[in-house]
């Protein structure tokens, strides 16, 4: 946690790294607009400045980048939200949106939307209703009447997600191959392709709202890792917070899943990443996860979008940049756990 | 004269050199008439018997079951076939031409691999299973260890096509009218090839071919035939320098290339309109001029070979470089349908199979739909 020996340093260099991130973003693609231009688009609404740029950099900038940037940091800090909320819920580090269910739920009601109608709002109200679905199915797993304890809520997620999965993998079986199967792929390995100001807003009211709620439950959130016990003596009510949460957390999912199809890793790594740097108090985690998911997203998405010609999709990307980074960091965690 | 004579000259040496490679593809046929029965090659190199002319046939590659389809002017003798076969029958013309498709069993794969569902396939009886020969040994393995006679095919270019259509025809026992399909497609092609001769290379548009839309932008690379279409049509691939297979790329991708044509493929539901109305492709010169296509369906989808690929060429030549090929797209597609399919076709059936509707709005596409018409 030297990290947090400068708080102040800490939190601004996070800020000022996120800032710095999505300016690269929004000036790197395949089509070359210079960063500076790229400034002067964005601040022309603000000021009154020469115009020095194209049209088409203009549209590049603002039609096709800002979308996909700025959906790129939602749903980066939303997963990574989800994923230490969920952690310290469950009181355990390997946990994330797709071990209780709720990714593969999503992607299940996503893809049968796809296989019935193509693309279009269907996948939107598919992903919801699979999400939802995929949280009542794990609920009502759950004992009637008592307070469900955190292993069987988890058992419950991963039952349901395994069952979820298992159709996922059965409709792609079935998708025609010549028309719906390659897109229905891609769609699955999570993509921001799609990005574009109506999914963006859809995107970033869930997770604005849904978040604002995870967010400030995060000191509730710090009792439930002491265990049930303790937070009922504490005067937290275990089952009532952890059903709130749950239904904040799907409803972020499940607009993720929406706008970009299923989008690994993030969820689980990035917390983990963000409690060697900050520890485990869900007041600092939960900020830090946010803001460091923001910034891993934009910069697997801006590596999906510009490493070839053809564009990666990027779960693919965030599994090949996060593991040998999450692997460093761990090693280094236990090297220092061995030192001291 | 010289210049005529060169011309015909050229054009007798590209239909020399079609006849040629159709001769020397995979598929060496000899016929055995007094056992009534041929013996042939396969695509896999595999030395094959079959009978004189096939009555129980099963089709696993998707486009084969309308070949035979062309070739034997009957879909009787089809056993089974893709599930994807039979989607695109239905929402193409042949389904209303031979309605009778709807009675043939599908489920002939395990799913939408490549891979038979050997059991189901079993009680069809069929007499000759025709299966893709382009995915390892184990596809077509199955099928053989149940003691069935495989016939393996390649698909992909124009050869490719030309090999598997003279083995159908063995197959049905009517090799004079697949050798007819694939001479007419080489002539065609001798056509266009003589027609665009000289063309210099700023004279060809730039074209993208979007396999799909809806979801991600996929483009059809170098080599594909899709590739092989727009070179012969006159013009230019603008994803040439992508491997051959399909590949996704991004908006961006889309504004640096900046193609002066695009072609909305089969594999997908996208129209011009929806195009038009992205805003994120604003500045494409294809957008600006509303020169965006949707390639057209028939028989079979005009992107992939088929048996209809000579329309398909003459529709990308008229759209490219109008007026360099001396041909009237309507005309030809009442021709080749007579020839193909043994029917007629009306103006509203040829406006449905050119996506009037959809295309009537982009550029030039009156040269092929008819203002006059609805």
């Amino acid at each position: 946690m030297t990290a947090l020996r400068h708080p102040v340093l800490f939190w601004s260099g996070l800020a000022l790294l996120l800032a710095g991130l999505t300016l690269y973003a929004l000036a790197a693609g395949r089509y070359p607009v210079p960063p500076a231009r790229v400034v002067a688009i964005l601040s022309a609404g603000l000021f009154d400045t020469a115009r020095t740029w194209s049209p088409t950099e203009q549209m590049v900038v603002l039609v096709v980048r800002l979308p996909r940037v700025l959906m790129a940091i939602t749903t980066g800090a939303g997963l990574a939200l989800c994923g230490a909320a969920l952690q310290g819920v469950f009181r355990n580090p390997l946990v994330g949106p797709q071990t209780i269910g709720l990714s593969a739920g999503a992607s299940l009601g996503g893809v049968a939307a796809i296989l019935a109608w193509g693309f279009g709002p269907g996948v939107t109200v598919g992903a919801f209703a699979g999400a939802a679905g995929a949280l009542a199915a794990v609920l009502a797993m759950q004992p009637r009447g008592r307070v469900a304890p955190v292993l069987t809520l988890v058992l419950a997620g991963i039952v349901i997600g395994a069952f979820c999965s298992a159709l996922v993998g059965f409709i792609t079986f079935i998708a025609d191959p010549e028309t719906k199967l390659p897109a229905l792929v891609f769609w699955l390995l999570g993509s921001l392709a799609t990005a574009g100001w109506p999914g963006l807003a859809l995107a970033a009211a869930c997770t604005l709202a849904a978040g604002a709620i995870v967010l400030a439950m995060r000191w509730r959130i710090n009792l439930l890792s002491l265990g049930d016990d303790e937070a009922r003596a504490l005067g937290c009510a275990p089952g009532r917070d952890r059903l709130i949460l749950l239904t904040a957390i799907c409803i972020i999912v499940a607009a993720q899943v929406a706008v970009s199809g299923v989008i690994g890793w993030v969820g689980l790594v990035v917390p983990n990443l963000a409690r060697l740097l900050v520890g485990a108090d869900h007041r600092r985690l939960l900020p830090a996860s946010v803001l460091i998911g923001a910034a891993f997203m934009l910069v697997a998405d801006t590596l999906a979008r510009d490493l070839t010609a053809a564009e990666i999709p990027v779960g693919i990307v965030t599994a090949v940049v996060g593991t040998p980074v999450f692997a460093l960091l761990l090693h280094r965690a236990a090297a220092r756990g061995r030192a001291a | 004269m010289f210049k005529i004579k060169h011309l015909i000259s050229k054009q007798a040496s590209l239909i020399h050199a079609t006849t040629i490679a159709l001769l020397t593809t995979h598929a060496i046929i000899l016929f055995s008439c007094q056992a009534r029965a041929a013996e042939v090659t396969d695509q896999r190199g595999k030395a094959l018997s079959l009978p004189r002319a096939v009555e129980r046939a099963v089709f696993l590659p998707m486009p084969a079951p309308s070949t035979f389809i062309a070739i034997d002017q009957d879909e009787r003798r089809i056993a089974g076939m893709n599930r994807a076969s039979a989607a695109a029958m239905r929402d193409g013309i042949l389904g209303r031409f031979f309605p009778g498709f709807a009675r043939i069993a599908t489920g002939v794969t395990q799913g939408n691999t490549m891979l038979p569902n050997v059991e189901q396939i079993l009680t069809l009886n069929p007499d000759l299973v025709v299966q893709w020969a382009t995915e390892g040994d184990a596809p077509i393995a199955m099928l053989e260890r149940a003691g069935l006679r495989v016939m393996g095919i390649r698909y992909g270019g124009q050869a490719e096509m030309a090999a598997y259509t003279a083995l159908l025809g063995v197959a049905a026992g009517r090799e004079g009218r697949a050798a007819e399909i694939m001479s007419r497609q080489a002539t065609r092609q001798a056509q266009l090839e003589l027609a665009m001769a000289g063309l210099a290379a700023r004279a060809r548009p730039g074209v993208l071919y979007l396999n799909r839309y809806n979801g991600a932008l996929s483009v059809g690379g170098t080599d594909s035939y899709i590739d092989f279409c727009i070179r012969l049509g006159g013009g230019r691939n603008v994803a040439a320098d992508l491997p051959r297979g399909g590949r996704t790329v991004t908006v961006e991708q889309v504004l640096v290339w900046n193609p002066d044509v695009i072609l909305l493929g089969n594999f997908d539901t996208a129209m011009p309109a929806d195009l038009y109305a992205d805003p994120r492709l604003r500045a494409v010169a294809a957008v600006r001029d509303r020169r965006v296509y949707r390639v057209p369906l028939g028989g079979y989808r005009w992107d992939p070979p088929s048996q209809e690929s000579a329309l398909a060429w003459t529709w990308i030549a008229g759209l490219l470089q109008p007026g360099r090929l001396d041909a009237d797209l309507r005309a030809d597609i009442r021709d080749w349908y007579r020839f193909l399919y043994g029917r007629p076709v009306d103006d509203a059936d040829i406006d449905g199979i050119l996506f009037a509707a959809g295309n009537r709005g982009s550029a030039g596409y009156d040269r092929f739909v008819g203002a006059q018409r609805p």
